[in-house]
């Protein structure tokens, strides 16, 4: 009999808030899919396997977070429902249930839903994950080699495990819900004209207003102070943790201040606009948005916040690729480069010729090749390397850039093998007196700090001369990379004539190639003599760096980082716009009296939806909107941030992320009007039944 | 009566010189072939312009099903029903809405009231749907919330009234358009004796002073000896009609009792 009453429950729960179910079934589906990449790796290329078994890893953790915050939201659209319920829940304590048996009703009602969606997502979601294991192979720019159906057991038992502690959590507040009210409250719940929560005008008008300054106040700290780079150890005039959190602070009070005044805000402001507000259903849809954001403004709050970390985390991530992808461009111009550093050789020239005969690579024929030697600066005391930044800063009087203070600037290259470098590279080469030097440095923020230096006449000494600077400021274009390498930034190389630099004991070589072969036969060959060199003197320290294995490097990261963009974006967003939508549809239901009296009133259908449409369009685009504005300027303060690493701060790349966001934002949307148009068309249809 | 308010941007124009409501052989048959319920069966009755008219009768007579079809909300099965010498039958249904709006005032049982509006703003409703030149608006608003002594709560919302004053809200809705008619569905039902008079007092006096038509359908025996005739129904049909004349309320109510034993004990019998 329970089961029966819980099953037909459940039947009708379903059809009312289809919405709900959709969001569960997707939310397993998506976790499910998404704890997949590690059986994913299986069918990449064994050089992905690792990294993407690597990735699986924080994908899991990544989950878990994800279902708190998931199964937090879950939780509220659970008790929401609840609460639409108790006339329902009061009639079979009418009836003559024992608590105890209604409580059994909804834990079975509970359990059959968690049931249902839970198979129906994990059936989903193993369909998704075969979709999403090309895209994975497209992200880390591989292909899936021998394709068939895979399922995995473990991404199975995670989301079992996180889905299962959500229900069990519903359950627990579901039957604590129960026991706490009273049945004349069950009863009685919906007969009363619903209480409306309204602030007084114009003190909500100050509470906007408020609630505007300290979000442009929480702006402005944020985009003049920055991050806490610091960490817990800031240097003077560096932003604390505490700054940090005082923004946070300021950006979360302001949100949720201006959330519960702003539905007074706008009633006052368009009550004023007269002509506007007493015509056709106007001040009809200006009160029911003022009373959905009056009587739900925390929750509207929370969901402009979690809109605003899931977007900045998708809009921050894809730039964090689009920059990382500029710097691995930048910082391979070479089809590959071969370092070798050794400090400890006496020999000042690296026999590469030698090498290469003694690996059995013709050097001339793979490639066009330049090589140099690169020294250290000693302070010419014993082999101490100078501080030039901080001998800079001292020189200045101006302190070293805020993030640059670990930069290190000691190495040196002779004008002849630095020209024959620009030569190679198509650049017209430098001159350059015996007592001068130049300086090498492509790290925007830094530049203009040595440049002060260089106009200053800052001079060096090396092998026991004095050097003065040769221009005024530094040298910042293509030659600044001598060698491929991963970062394609350079803090501080000197030039300094041949003489000098012979005097500079050494401390790397490096070859730089541009095939005339085949990308693969230079790559093999490049491997040969590295691995030769290395092989030939146990004090040298050998690396190569190809532009094929550079780009397998970038994409694997930034494919990680698109990938938790994706994910955690898409879970966020479908949660925010569940909640959103079981708040509008069970309004909808709430008022469907009300647009049934407008009707009988006279009132035509089409403005009857045309309000319906207002409302929930506003609904879903008020906490969108404050959402945004939040993202754009934490983006912002990102991009300055990554500006530090590349040259570039436009965001790129975020079209996926955005395309994501519109297509899963605006269907909930859509699906929610349909639903509640259909829920309104009833009431109004239907003929009243105490007529 | 001003013009501008009952007519805005309707297409109906009530012929003055018709009857506010002429109902003719009405039927209305729900279900179908093999289990059909006449719930009207050849009701015709008229009201003239300042009528006041309360239709009682048992439950199941058929009072509700004739108010719903007078309202243009359900259709009959044959007969006619004219408002103001417009055939309800001829309105299209995108036209119905309009009719409704500017010909009909509706009063119910539940006040009805929109929760997320104030009083002012619920009774201004049918305005401003009609597009009424705010001005005009709040004007008829105050003057109408004032002659159902209710001026004082119009900035207040219906959870901050009191159930009388919620139905006296809802009277000024149906009101503030001057409609041709008046429909009143259990006005009193949800409310005490005391606030059921006074709000019977505010139509009495509205009927008086501005000639307002008003049909009320209802089973209680004192709001029906407010009005100047009683239509009593029974199985679809009108039983019999009662008018006041010269009679005192008291008087009215007393003969009102008597014809209500009698279809008591008409009820008893079978």
């Amino acid at each position: 009999m329970l089961a029966k009453l819980a099953f037909g429950n459940m039947r009708k729960l379903m059809h009312d808030y289809a919405v709900y179910f959709l969001t569960l079934v997707m939310g397993v589906a998506v976790f499910y899919a998404f704890n997949t990449i590690s059986v994913q790796a299986d069918f990449l290329s064994n050089s992905l396997s690792d990294v993407l078994k690597q990735v699986g890893e924080i994908m899991h953790g990544l989950t878990v977070f994800l279902a708190v915050i998931m199964g937090f939201l879950m939780v509220y659209a659970n008790n929401f429902l609840m609460r639409r319920r108790k006339k329902e829940l009061g009639l079979y304590q009418v009836l003559g249930m024992r608590a105890g048996q209604v409580n059994a009703i909804l834990t079975l009602e509970t359990l059959m839903v968690a049931l249902i969606s839970f198979i129906v997502g994990i059936a989903l979601g193993a369909l998704i994950s075969q979709l999403l294991l090309f895209v994975t192979a497209d992200m880390f720019a591989t292909k899936v080699d021998n394709f068939r159906f895979f399922f995995s057991p473990d991404a199975l038992a995670l989301t079992f495990f996180c889905f299962a502690i959500t229900f069990l959590v519903m359950m627990v507040m579901n039957s604590i819900t129960l026991s706490r009210v009273h049945l004349i409250d069950l009863m009685s719940a919906g007969r009363k004209n619903e209480k409306q929560f309204v602030r007084h005008l114009p003190l909500s008008f100050v509470l906007t207003a408020l609630g505007l300054v300290l979000m442009g106040y929480a702006y402005w700290r944020l985009t003049t102070q920055g991050f806490p780079l610091g960490g817990s150890n800031p240097e003077p005039g560096q932003t604390t943790t505490n700054d940090f959190l005082v923004t946070t602070a300021l950006v979360v009070a302001g949100t949720f201040i201006f959330f519960y005044g702003f539905a007074g805000g706008i009633t006052l402001i368009l009550q004023r606009m007269k002509k506007h507000y007493w015509s056709g259903l106007h001040m009809f849809t200006t009160r029911q948005i003022a009373s959905r954001i009056n009587t739900a403004a925390a929750s509207m709050g929370l969901i402009a916040l979690i809109l605003f970390f899931a977007m900045t985390a998708m809009t921050s991530g894809m730039s964090i690729c689009a920059t990382l992808n500029k710097s691995y461009e930048a910082g391979v111009p070479f089809d590959a480069s071969i370092g070798v550093v050794g400090s400890s050789l006496e020999e000042k020239t690296l026999d590469w010729k030698a090498y290469a005969k003694q690996a059995g690579v013709d050097l001339d024929a793979v490639g066009d090749t330049v090589s140099f030697r690169v020294g250290y600066m000693t302070n010419g005391e014993g082999y101490l390397t100078i501080d030039s930044l901080n001998e800079m800063s001292a020189f200045t009087g101006k302190s070293i850039p805020q993030g640059y203070e670990k930069a290190v600037a000691w190495e040196a290259i002779s004008l002849s093998d630095y020209n024959a470098l620009r030569t190679f590279k198509g650049l017209d080469p430098v001159s350059l007196d015996e007592d001068q030097y130049l300086y090498l440095c492509n790290m925007d923020t830094l530049e203009s700090f040595v440049n002060t230096a260089l106009e200053q006449g800052f001079t060096i000494t090396a092998a026991g001369q004095t050097l003065t600077p040769a221009r005024s400021s530094v040298i910042d274009d293509d030659s600044c990379i001598l060698q491929n390498d991963a970062i394609g930034k350079t803090p501080g190389i000197y030039v300094v004539a041949d003489d000098i630099a012979e005097e500079l004991p050494n401390y790397r070589w490096a070859l730089d190639i541009n095939y005339r072969v085949s990308t693969e036969n230079g790559d093999l060959a490049v491997k040969d003599l590295a691995d030769t060199i290395a092989a030939s003197n146990d004090e040298l320290y050998v690396g190569s760096e190809t532009k094929t294995n550079a780009a397998l490097e970038g994409t694997t990261t930034t494919g990680l980082i698109s990938y938790m963009a994706i994910y955690i974006g898409f879970v966020l967003v479908i949660a925010c716009a569940a909640i959103l939508a079981i708040q509008q549809l069970s309004n909808a239901s709430d008022s469907a009296m009300g647009y049934r009296t407008l009707s009988e009133l006279g009132c035509p259908e089409k403005t009857i939806f045309s309000s319906l449409r207002t409302q929930v369009i506003f609904a879903f685009a008020l906490p969108l909107i404050v959402g945004i504005a939040h993202s754009i300027c934490a983006t912002a303060a990102v991009n300055k941030l990554l500006l530090m690493f590349g040259q570039s701060s436009i965001i790129e790349n975020v079209g996926l992320g955005i395309a994501i966001f519109a297509l899963v934002y605006g269907g909930y949307l859509a699906l929610t009007y349909r639903m509640a148009h259909g829920v309104v068309k009833g009431a109004i249809r239907s003929a009243r039944h105490a007529l | 009566m001003p013009r501008h308010l009952q007519g805005a941007r309707s297409a109906f124009v009530p012929d003055s010189t018709s009857p506010v409501l002429e109902i003719s052989a009405l039927t209305k048959v729900y279900g179908g072939k093999n289990a059909s319920t006449k719930a009207l069966n050849g009701v015709s009755l008229t009201v003239q312009r300042g009528d006041l008219v309360a239709i009682m009768g048992p439950s199941g007579s058929g009072k509700s099903t004739l108010l719903n079809c007078i309202a243009t909300i359900d259709t009959p099965t044959s007969g006619t029903i004219r408002i103001a010498g417009t055939d309800t039958a001829r309105i299209s249904r995108s036209g119905l809405a309009d009719f409704r709006r500017t010909q009909l005032g509706f009063i119910f049982q539940d006040s009805n009231l929109l929760d997320t509006l104030t009083a002012r703003e619920n009774i201004a409703l049918p305005l401003t749907i009609g597009h009424v030149p705010a001005d005009q608006i709040l004007k008829s608003v105050e003057a109408i919330a004032k002659s159902l002594g209710v001026a004082e709560v119009l900035d207040k919302y219906p959870y901050q009234m009191s159930g009388g004053q919620r139905q006296r809200i809802a009277c000024a809705r149906a009101l503030v358009t001057h409609p041709q008619l008046v429909l009143a569905d259990e006005p009193t039902g949800a409310l005490d004796s005391k606030n059921a008079k006074l709000l019977l007092e505010s139509l009495d006096a509205i009927n008086r002073a501005q000639k307002a038509t008003v049909l009320m359908v209802t089973h209680d025996e004192t709001a029906a000896s407010f009005c100047k005739r009683v239509l009593f129904i029974r199985d679809g049909k009108v039983f019999c009609e009662l008018v006041r004349g010269a009679d005192t309320r008291r008087e009215f109510f007393e003969k009102i009792m008597q014809v209500v034993a009698v279809q008591g004990g008409v009820d008893d019998a079978r």
